[in-house]
C-alpha cells in the first residue's frame, strides 16, 4: 500500500495527466490544424508593409532591451554580492523593485512623465533649452529604456542568487594566479554563472516579445501588436491565427536552441561559504552607491512619484470596484486551478520520476510560459469558435447560449492557465518537496487512516507553499494584457484593463489609483523571491 | 497514496478532450474569418419578455444616461444600459445571435455602424421620422443605422502663432511649409481611417497616399493617443496645426475658455468638412422591434437633438436646431455631403494606405 513507491505509472494516472496537459496545449495546435481563410489582398499588404516594419522593430527592441538587461541586471548582481558601500544592504532590495512595475504601468508613467506638457519638459524649455533637444521617450531608444528598466530585475535575482551560491573562491584564485579583475570575470565568474544570466535573458527576451501595453504606449510596431492589429484593425481573426502560428514556431525554435546550449555549459563550482565582499576606496564606494541611486531613482523612484503625483486629490474616495472585483475573481480563478493542476502534475512526477509519459507532459503543459499572451489568446478564441461549431447541434438541443465558451470568462481563464502553468507547477512541487514521504508514512505506521493523514500532516505541510504558489500566479495574471484585453467577458474590467484604456487616451489621472494597486501587489512576490534567495 | 483520484478526473478530461479534437477535425467550408461566431446556429426567439428595452452603447453613461432617464421618465419604458467598446459590442451581439437580450445598438462612426450593418446584426428599418430628420447621407440607405449626432473632424490651430489665413484644405497640410508643426493622432483610431476612407473616395488612392505621406513627413511629434492630448500639444508649442473632433476643443474652452486653439473649417471651396456621427440602429434579433424604432425616433426628435448633440459639444444630424454657445462660436461651415458609408466600405482600404504611408 502507501509505502510502495516505486511502482509503474498506471495508465489511469498518465491518463490524467496526458490529458490534462493535452488540454492546456490543444488550442495551440488547433492553430496548426485549421488555418483558415484570409480574405484576398490582405497578406500581400501585410507581408510587405507591416511585417518587415514588425519584424525590424521587434529585432531591435530585443537586441538594445536584451544589451541594457544584461549590463544592469548584472552588474546589479556583482556589486550588491562583491563590494561594500554605503546602502549596500538597501540597494539590495531597491534593485528588485521594478520588477513590481508592470512594463505598461512603467511606459506610462514615463510617456506622461516626459510628454510635451509635463512639468519636467516645461523646466527645461523655461530655462531656455531647445524645445527640440527634449528626450522623445516615445521612439525606439525610449522603448528600448523603459523595457530594460522594467525587466533587468529577472537577471539581477537570478544572477545575484547564483553569485551567493558560488562564493568567491574561483575569482579569488584567478587573481591569485595573476588575472586581471575584469579577466576573472569573463573567463571565470560568467561561464560558471552561466544558467543564472543566460536563463535571466532568455525571460527577459520572452517579455519583451510578449509585451503589448508598453510597446503600444511607446508607439512601437512589433508581432505583438501586429497580431492585436490583424484581428482589431483589419478584422481578420484567420490572419492573426495565421501570424501567431508562425510566432509560436519562432517561440518553440529559441526555446529549442536553448535547450541545445544549455547541454554545453560548465558545471556549477557551489562554494558553501558566502563570498567575500571587499572594501572600496571611498570615492569608488560611493560612486557604486550613486550608480545604484540612479538605477532605483530612475526605475522606480521616477515612476512611483509620477503616479502619486497623478492621483486625483479624491481617488481613495472612488476606488475601481467593479475593476478589483474583476481581477480578484480572473486572476483567483487562474491561481487556484494553476495550482490545483501543478499539484497534480507535481504528485504524478515524484511518484514516477522516470515516467517519461508524466515527464512529458508536465514540461508540455508549462511551454505556454514562453507564449505571448497575444497568440494565446488568438489560439484559445479560434479553438473555441471551433469547439462551438462543432456543438452546436447540442448547444442548441441544452438551450446553451450560442458563444458561451469563446466569449465567456472560460476563454478567459483557459488563457491565462495555460500562460502561466508553469509558476503553478514549480510552486506546487517545491511544496510537494518539503512533504517528505516518510511524514506521511510514520502516519500510517501509527494507524492514522488516510484521511487523517492527510487533514492533520500534509495540508499543514504544504498549505504555505501551494498558498505562496498561487500567490505568484495570482500576481502573473494580474498583471496579464493582452489576453485580459481581448478575451475578457462582455462588461467585465480589469486593474490592467482599466490602466490600458485610461492611458491609451492620455487620462493619466484616471489611470493612476488602478496602477498603484497594480504595483502594491506586485511588491508581494519580489518580497517572496528575494526572501527565498537570501 | 494518491494525490489525486484519476478515475474522477479522467472522463472529464477525455471529454473535453474528445470535443477539442473533434472541433480540430471538424473543418467546415467558411471558416468565420471575421471572428463571427455562427450568428446563423442560433435558438429560434423566445416570446415577448417583459423587462426593460436593452441598448447596447459605445456612448459613455455621463453623455447618453440623462437623456435615456428622460426618456424612461416621458415614456415609461425601463431602459438599460450595457457599455463598451464598439468592437467589443460587435462580436458580442453576433455571438450572442438570435438569443441577445439587445434591443438597440448605439456607437459611434459609421465605420462601426457599418460593420454591424455588414453582419447583419441591424435590422432594416423605415420610419418618417428617421427619413425626414436624418440627412441621407448620414444613414444606411437600407435603414439600418441612423446617425444622431454628427462630429466635424477639423483642422485645429494655435491663435497666437498661426495666420488662419495660411490654411486652406487637409491636403494643403502636407506641404512643406508645415514641415515639422503638423501633429497627428494615431492611425488606430477609426476617426482617422473614416476620415482617410472619404478622401480615397474623393481623391482616388493614389492622391491620398501622396496626402498621407506629405503628412508623416510633417509630424512634429510621434502621432498621439488622444485628441485632448494632441489639442493641449498645439496649446503647449509643440505642434502649430493638428487635426481633431471639435468636441474635445469644446470640453477644454469648458474648462478654460481662455484655452488658444481654434478651429479651422477647410474645404470650403470644394468637398466640405468631413463630419462623422454617433449613431444607432434597431437590433436585427431584438424581440421589440418597435419599442426601439421609438427609442430610435425620440432621439432624432427636434426637442432631443439639441440636447443629445449638446451634452458633447457635438452637433445635431437635423438642420436648424440649437446649438450649444461654445460650439456656436466656432461658427458655421459647409460639410462634407458625401454618404458617410464610405467609411465603413472603404476602411479597410483606408488602413492600408495609412501603413504604407508610414503613419503608426
Amino acid at each position: 500500500m502507501a509505502l510502495s513507491r516505486s511502482a509503474p505509472a498506471r495508465w489511469s494516472t498518465r491518463g490524467a495527466v496526458l490529458g490534462a496537459a493535452f488540454c492546456l496545449c490543444a488550442p495551440l495546435l488547433m492553430l496548426a490544424l485549421r488555418p483558415g481563410e484570409v480574405a484576398p489582398g490582405l497578406w500581400p499588404h501585410v507581408a510587405g508593409v507591416m511585417l518587415p516594419r514588425a519584424l525590424a522593430q521587434t529585432a531591435a527592441l530585443l537586441l538594445g532591451v536584451g544589451a541594457i538587461a544584461l549590463l544592469l541586471g548584472v552588474g546589479a548582481a556583482w556589486a550588491v554580492t562583491r563590494y561594500d558601500f554605503p546602502g549596500r544592504r538597501a540597494f539590495e532590495w531597491l534593485l528588485a523593485l521594478p520588477m513590481a512595475f508592470p512594463a505598461y504601468v512603467l511606459a506610462y508613467a514615463f510617456v506622461a512623465g516626459l510628454s510635451f506638457t509635463s512639468p519636467l519638459a516645461r523646466a527645461w524649455r523655461d530655462v531656455g533649452l531647445p524645445a527640440t533637444a527634449f528626450p522623445e521617450i516615445r521612439s525606439l531608444p525610449g522603448a528600448t529604456l523603459v523595457l530594460g528598466l522594467a525587466l533587468f530585475p529577472y537577471i539581477y535575482l537570478l544572477m545575484r542568487a547564483s553569485l551567493l551560491r558560488h562564493g568567491s573562491a574561483a575569482f579569488d584564485a584567478a587573481r591569485t594566479l595573476g588575472a586581471t579583475p575584469g579577466q576573472a570575470f569573463v573567463r571565470v565568474v560568467l561561464p560558471a554563472t552561466t544558467p543564472a544570466w543566460l536563463g535571466g535573458l532568455g525571460l527577459v527576451l520572452l517579455e519583451t516579445l510578449a509585451d503589448f501595453g508598453a510597446v503600444k504606449l511607446l508607439g512601437r510596431d512589433t508581432l505583438t501588436t501586429l497580431i492585436v492589429q490583424a484581428w482589431t484593425g483589419l478584422k481578420s481573426l484567420a490572419l492573426a491565427a495565421q501570424l501567431s502560428l508562425a510566432m509560436l514556431g519562432g517561440v518553440l525554435l529559441v526555446l529549442f536552441l536553448a535547450r541545445l546550449t544549455r547541454a554545453g555549459t560548465a558545471p556549477a563550482m557551489p562554494d558553501a561559504r558566502a563570498p567575500r565582499r571587499s572594501a572600496l576606496s571611498p570615492r569608488r564606494a560611493w560612486a557604486l552607491s550613486l550608480a545604484c541611486a540612479a538605477v532605483v531613482a530612475i526605475g522606480v523612484g521616477f515612476p512611483l512619484l509620477q503616479l502619486v503625483l497623478w492621483l486625483p486629490p479624491n481617488a481613495f474616495d472612488a476606488l475601481p470596484l467593479s475593476a478589483i472585483r474583476g481581477t480578484v475573481l480572473i486572476a483567483g480563478a487562474t491561481a487556484l486551478a494553476a495550482v490545483a493542476l501543478g499539484t497534480l502534475f507535481a504528485a504524478a512526477r515524484r511518484r514516477h520520476p522516470n515516467d517519461p509519459w508524466i515527464a512529458g507532459s508536465a514540461f508540455a503543459a508549462g511551454l505556454g510560459y514562453a507564449v505571448p499572451g497575444a497568440v494565446m489568446a488568438i489560439a484559445v478564441f479560434w479553438s473555441l469558435l471551433g469547439v462551438e461549431r462543432a456543438l452546436a447541434p447540442a448547444f442548441a438541443a441544452f438551450d446553451l447560449p450560442p458563444g458561451g465558451l469563446s466569449t465567456g470568462l472560460f476563454a478567459l481563464v483557459l488563457a491565462l492557465l495555460m500562460r502561466f502553468q508553469r509558476v503553478g507547477l514549480s510552486g506546487a512541487a517545491a511544496a510537494l518537496a518539503v512533504l517528505r514521504p516518510n511524514l506521511l508514512d510514520s502516519a500510517a505506521l501509527l494507524g492514522h487512516g488516510r484521511a487523517a493523514r492527510w487533514w492533520r500532516i500534509g495540508l499543514p505541510v504544504l498549505r504555505p507553499g501551494l498558498l505562496a504558489a498561487a500567490l505568484l500566479v495570482f500576481v502573473e495574471a494580474m498583471k496579464e494584457l493582452p489576453a485580459t484585453l481581448m478575451l475578457r467577458p462582455f462588461g467585465w474590467d480589469t486593474l490592467a484593463v482599466e490602466v490600458y484604456t485610461a492611458t491609451s487616451e492620455g487620462l493619466w489621472a484616471q489611470a493612476a489609483l488602478p496602477a498603484l494597486l497594480l504595483v502594491a501587489v506586485g511588491l508581494v512576490p519580489v518580497a517572496l523571491l528575494m526572501r527565498e534567495r537570501r | 497514496m494518491r494525490l489525486i483520484d484519476s478515475t474522477r478526473v479522467l472522463p472529464l478530461v477525455a471529454g473535453v478532450a474528445a470535443a477539442l479534437l473533434l472541433a480540430a477535425c471538424s473543418s467546415p467550408a467558411g471558416d468565420a474569418d471575421a471572428g463571427a461566431p455562427a450568428a446563423a446556429n442560433s435558438t429560434p426567439a423566445a416570446a415577448v419578455p417583459a423587462g426593460p428595452l436593452v441598448v447596447y452603447s459605445e456612448r459613455k453613461p455621463p453623455l447618453l444616461d440623462p437623456i435615456l432617464a428622460a426618456y424612461t421618465a416621458e415614456t415609461g419604458v425601463p431602459i438599460e444600459t450595457r457599455i463598451d467598446g464598439a468592437d467589443a459590442l460587435i462580436e458580442r451581439l453576433a455571438a450572442e445571435g438570435a438569443g441577445t437580450p439587445a434591443d438597440v445598438l448605439i456607437t459611434v462612426d459609421a465605420g462601426n455602424l457599418y460593420q454591424a450593418a455588414e453582419r447583419n446584426l441591424l435590422a432594416p428599418t423605415s420610419s418618417a421620422v428617421l427619413e425626414a430628420n436624418v440627412p441621407s447621407n448620414l444613414r444606411d440607405a437600407q435603414g439600418r443605422w441612423f446617425g444622431l449626432s454628427e462630429r466635424a473632424r477639423t483642422i485645429m490651430y494655435a491663435k497666437d502663432r498661426v495666420d488662419p489665413a495660411t490654411l486652406s484644405t487637409y491636403e494643403a497640410l502636407a506641404e512643406p511649409q508645415w514641415k515639422g508643426k503638423l501633429c497627428l493622432r494615431s492611425s488606430a483610431k477609426v476617426y482617422n481611417q473614416s476620415l482617410v476612407a472619404t478622401m480615397i473616395e474623393r481623391l482616388g488612392a493614389d492622391a491620398t497616399r501622396d496626402v498621407l505621406k506629405g503628412w508623416v513627413a510633417n509630424l512634429a511629434a510621434p502621432p498621439f493617443a488622444d485628441d485632448t492630448l494632441l489639442l493641449q500639444a498645439i496649446a503647449a508649442g509643440q505642434c502649430e496645426v493638428g487635426i481633431t473632433n471639435t468636441y474635445y476643443l469644446g470640453r477644454l474652452q469648458k474648462d478654460n475658455p481662455a484655452f488658444a486653439v481654434a478651429p479651422f473649417w477647410p474645404n470650403q471651396a470644394d468637398a466640405g468638412v468631413h463630419v462623422n456621427i454617433s449613431g444607432a440602429g434597431v437590433v436585427a434579433a431584438s424581440d421589440r422591434p418597435e419599442q426601439a424604432k421609438a427609442l430610435l425616433e425620440w432621439l432624432a426628435s427636434d426637442t432631443v437633438q439639441a440636447k443629445f448633440a449638446g451634452l458633447n459639444y457635438e452637433y445635431p444630424v437635423k438642420p436648424g436646431m440649437a446649438l450649444d454657445p461654445i460650439v456656436a462660436a466656432w461658427g458655421e461651415f459647409k460639410a462634407d455631403p458625401v454618404d458617410i458609408a464610405v467609411a465603413g466600405r472603404r476602411q479597410a482600404e483606408a488602413v492600408m494606405l495609412m501603413n504604407e504611408a508610414g503613419w503608426r
